[in-house]
């Protein structure tokens, strides 16, 4: 207490230093003066008494200065005062200043800002209770009905299984018809996941029945947005797809299933759930084999890893049904961990992104290093003089500590907003379907680890020098003046030189693969012609629409569309190019019908292939005739070539189906889940077919399409009022979503390495400048010996270029080591791919000719004979 | 070197007290002549050292100054004992005794006081 209190009276005694000096002079002042008088008593000169008064008082000077040492905080003080004369050094050369600062700044918030986002996106724990035992099963990325039912029955290294699937449905009754994402679940699912409703409840096992499932639990955002908070709407009947339901749980706020990835054949984006239904598989849906449509989500048995379960369920696979394994056209059967499921989507760019912020941070830090090592070489001098009038060794180190420790604080200081933005920039052109990504928010930890880092290096090598300045060869220093300096520093610096060039030539080649990559999908064949397309969603739910009212429905639509003005044809299909894979059916041809193949299904009306421009190969597209008992189908050519191997030409050839299919023609691939992803095989049928309760309706205008959207939603209208019209896009803007993530890589990789590089040339400017200053003398001299001004030119330039050669084939070699783990994010590119390397290495080369240019200049005009007498 | 400067500091900032117990409040020369008169001139002080002391008592809080008008009519700042200050006095004293009676019985020893 006692010692607190006087700690907490030095503090303060720091500030008032001047007020207080004067009171102790004249305190003490007061007491020579009664001494004096004392001793001019007992008779004493006065001049003696004085004299004396002073002797007994013991030195005043030496009194008053441990007198301020009492009362103040010495060290405190010492650092306010290299607090100030820091910044009156950084006030000083605002140049070196402004670009420490920045690229250490830049630096820190790049990294924390990138790292806050993956740690909410992939580091950070599931909200479930032992998530490390949630596992998604799948076979070629889905699930089938039996398949489930098999696994969940005779599986011992599943504690309980869930069967799900996504599908929006209509919400209406008492408020406007909205269209709610949604998935259908087991009853099981809620207490597999361990979540419980914040009121109300979730399914019953007997709900989950055909026929019994008229309940339907609420999300918190719907349950606020729609239906105030209220927790009365419990036991409430809602219009959900035409059929009351009762609503019987709301769940808590932030429970989102399906998240999005651990669905079969995930491409995103895809809106959270909103609501939940009972799984209640209808019959044909339990039986069907080959209906890949559903997702498995299963609690592993404790102490069961993910390996013993796969061998389980593949040997029951093999006993129910022996011959699937051999038509799997993908991973086949895969049992994952939900968080890997979860982040493999997004993690290989995320971590390469996260890869290349800190190199751009260790290059700021790089950078800063060079630049304090090169200050603190050019005040050897200041030092020198300052340790020859008696400056403590220490004291100096201690201040140029101060001085680097300002510096990172200054970065920091600026770091802390930059990064808050751009967190928001992030989120912003983030391409849609990163998980959880919208409540990244700044991640403190991250901020303190860069911060820490930063501080690292300004310490580290703001005290180098000043460690090696202050040593012994002061008096040196001294008497060179600090110019002609040598040794490990001048050694120190173009190596860190070197190492910025090659870490930024790993950047730069990263990023020219990646925009090569970009460039490749951009221009691959998409298959259908996007301009002058409109597209809009809409659905008929099966309550109001059986599937014979929703042909017609369908027909009667794209031929009303069909007339309207401007309007060259209009057509129907379950679902476009570029927004997602369809339903799997696992079908055989009657040529080869033990050979199954995973086809997706398409329903088209006739005017589709016109619409879209897609072109046919061979056969006929469909007529509104097929819209009846024949069965026909229409082949995209992979699937083609897959079914009919060694068959140019397969129209008139039949799929083995109730009764057998018909093959009536062939058209291009086009893509469903992203212009880079694989082809599948695909299956185009007429509605009459296959008539899913959502598909989407596009029409082919002569010009511009988007004037068309409001006569479109008024033809939608007319037929039926009550069905909401959703995502109204023009087919360029599909196209260029669909390459949005890949945009992102490439701008964000870009951005780094433009960073990276800009860093590195200020770095190889400032080295090859700090070298002309201390060789003016010696340029001086050359030149007065004849050198030309070319050749000075030259041999600065070529010293420049040398540095970054040297960082170009350590670079190279850097590089060749990383680009592999890209490999999964290039298109079309190898990851060696020779003349990104080189095309890199030159521009590197060309940026370094160009930094050491300036000082080159100045190294040319040199004029030998001021410079020889100002020696 | 600074550890018996610590010592001396300690028994400086007793005697300190003291006299301002006995003598109440008082300047810093008055406190000097104080002292050694006491120790009857055996004890003889550098009067700078001990304005780092009076610091040190004041910034505990033992202390409290006070500017006043000296005996022969001198600005001066006066020394208060405060409430604080006579606790560690009293507490002080205690333990000094103590520690002089403990060393005294090690002298009482046969042999000890030699």
């Amino acid at each position: 207490m006692k010692t607190l209190r006087r700690t907490w009276r030095r503090v303060l005694g720091t500030f008032a230093s001047a007020r207080h000096d004067s009171e102790m002079a004249d305190e003490m002042e007061a007491h020579l003066q009664m001494q004096t008088d004392d001793n001019l008593k007992r008779g004493m000169s006065p001049a003696q008494a004085r004299r004396e008064a002073v002797l007994k008082f013991g030195g005043l000077e030496s009194a008053k200065e441990s007198y301020r040492d009492q009362r103040s905080l010495p060290s405190l003080e010492t650092l306010f005062q290299d607090t100030r004369y820091a910044f009156r050094s950084m006030r000083k050369s605002p140049g070196f200043t402004l670009v420490a600062i920045l690229s250490l700044a830049l630096g820190i918030a790049a990294t924390t800002a990138l790292f806050s986002i993956v740690n909410r996106t992939l580091l950070e724990p599931l909200p479930y209770p032992d998530p490390g035992r949630l596992v998604t099963v799948s076979f070629d990325g889905a699930i089938t009905a039996p398949l489930f039912e098999n696994f969940r029955r005779d599986a011992r290294s599943l504690d309980q299984a869930a069967l799900f699937i996504n599908v929006s449905l209509n919400l209406a009754g008492n408020l406007e018809p909205e269209r709610v994402p949604a998935a259908r679940v087991s009853a099981s699912l809620f207490g597999l996941l361990g979540v419980h409703p914040q009121f109300g409840r979730t399914f019953t096992a007997e709900e989950d029945r055909e026929g019994r499932d008229a309940v339907v639990v609420i999300g918190d955002g719907l349950w606020k947005r729609r239906f105030g908070g209220d927790p009365r709407v419990l036991g409430r009947k809602v219009i959900v797809n035409g059929i009351p339901q009762t609503i019987i749980g709301i769940m808590p706020p932030g429970f989102q299933f399906p998240y999005g990835p651990e669905l079969p054949d995930f491409v995103g984006p895809f809106p959270p759930a909103e609501m939940w239904r009972p799984m209640a598989l209808v019959g044909w849906e339990r039986t069907c084999d080959g209906c890949f449509n559903f997702g498995m989500i299963a609690r592993l048995r404790r102490g069961v890893t993910t390996g013993q379960s796969r061998g389980e369920l593949t040997a029951i696979l093999d006993r129910i049904a022996p011959s699937l394994r051999n038509g799997s056209t993908g991973p086949g059967l895969t049992v994952r961990t939900l968080r890997d499921a979860i982040s493999n989507q997004v993690r290989t760019p995320v971590v390469i992104l996260f890869g290349a912020v800190a190199v751009a941070l260790l290059i700021a830090c790089v950078n800063v290093a060079n630049l304090l090592i090169a200050r603190g070489l050019r005040r050897r001098a200041e030092i020198a003089v300052r340790i020859s009038l008696g400056a403590a060794r220490a004291r100096i180190v201690r201040q140029l500590l101060t001085e680097s420790v300002v510096l990172a604080l200054c970065s920091a200081a600026l770091a802390i907003p930059i990064t808050a933005l751009g967190i928001r920039a992030l989120i912003a052109i983030a391409p849609p379907g990163i998980p959880g990504i919208a409540s990244a928010t700044l991640d403190t930890r991250v901020l303190a680890f860069a911060l820490g880092l930063a501080l690292l290096t300004a310490l580290l090598f703001g005290m180098a020098p000043a460690l090696a300045t202050a040593g012994r060869d002061a008096i040196e220093a001294l008497k060179f003046g600090g110019r002609s300096v040598t040794g490990a520093h001048s050694r120190l610096r173009p190596a860190l030189i070197v190492a910025e060039f090659a870490l930024s030539l790993v950047l730069v080649v990263a990023s020219s693969l990646l925009a090569k990559s970009f460039v490749a999908v951009a221009h691959s064949p998409l298959g259908f012609h996007a301009e002058n397309v409109l597209t809009m969603r809409l659905s008929l739910p099966a309550a109001q629409y059986d599937d014979h009212r929703r042909v017609a429905f369908i027909d009667q639509l794209t031929t009303n569309c069909a007339t309207l003005p401007g309007v060259l044809s209009a057509a129907a299909v379950s679902t476009l190019p570029l927004t997602g894979e369809s339903e799997g059916w696992g079908l055989a041809t009657e040529d080869r019908p033990d050979s199954w193949t995973d086809l997706r299904a398409r329903a088209i009306t006739p005017a589709y292939f016109r619409t879209l421009g897609i072109r046919l190969r061979a056969g006929r597209e469909f007529t509104f005739n097929d819209h009846g008992a024949s069965q026909v189908a229409i082949v995209n050519e992979t699937a083609a070539r897959r079914m009919w191997p060694g068959i140019p030409n397969p129209v008139g050839r039949k799929i083995k189906r109730k009764g057998g299919t018909t093959v009536v023609g062939i058209v291009d691939d086009t893509r469903a889940s992203g212009l880079d992803a694989e082809v599948r095989p695909y299956l185009y049928v007429p509605f009459a077919e296959f008539s899913p309760e959502e598909f989407a309706v596009a029409v082919r205008s002569a010009a511009d399409p988007a004037g068309l959207a409001a006569a479109v939603r008024s033809e939608i209208r007319r037929l039926d009022k009550d069905q909401p019209v959703t995502h109204v896009a023009v087919m360029r803007q599909l196209v260029a979503d669909s390459i949005a993530a890949r945009r992102f890589q490439a701008v964000l990789m870009g951005l780094f390495a433009g960073f990276a590089l800009l860093l590195a040339s200020v770095g190889i400017y400032g080295v090859v400048a700090y070298s002309v200053a201390q060789r003016t003398h010696e340029i001086g001299i050359r030149m007065a010996l004849g050198a030309s001004r070319l050749d000075i030119l030259a041999g600065v330039v070529l010293r420049a270029a040398a540095l970054a050669l040297a960082g170009a084939a350590l670079g190279l070699a850097g590089a060749f080591a990383v680009t592999p783990l890209l490999r999964s994010l290039l298109y079309r590119v190898s990851a060696g791919e020779p003349a990104v390397f080189a095309a890199s290495a030159m521009l590197l080369v060309a940026v370094a000719v160009l930094a050491g240019f300036i000082p080159a200049l100045r190294a040319a005009r040199v004029d030998p004979m001021v410079c020889l007498r100002y020696e | 070197m600074r550890e018996k400067n610590e010592v001396w500091q300690g028994t400086l900032a007793l005697m300190v007290l003291k006299t301002l117990e006995t003598m109440g409040p008082q300047h810093g020369y008055g406190i000097a002549r104080r002292i050694e008169q006491t120790s009857d001139n055996l004890l003889s002080i550098n009067h700078g050292t001990l304005y780092p002391v009076l610091l040190k008592l004041e910034q505990e809080g033992s202390i409290r100054p006070e500017w006043g008008v000296s005996d022969n009519q001198r600005k001066a700042k006066f020394y208060h004992l405060t409430k604080t200050g006579r606790h560690l006095l009293a507490s002080e004293t205690r333990q000094w005794r103590q520690a002089n009676e403990i060393v005294a019985r090690f002298f009482a020893l046969p042999g000890g006081a030699s």
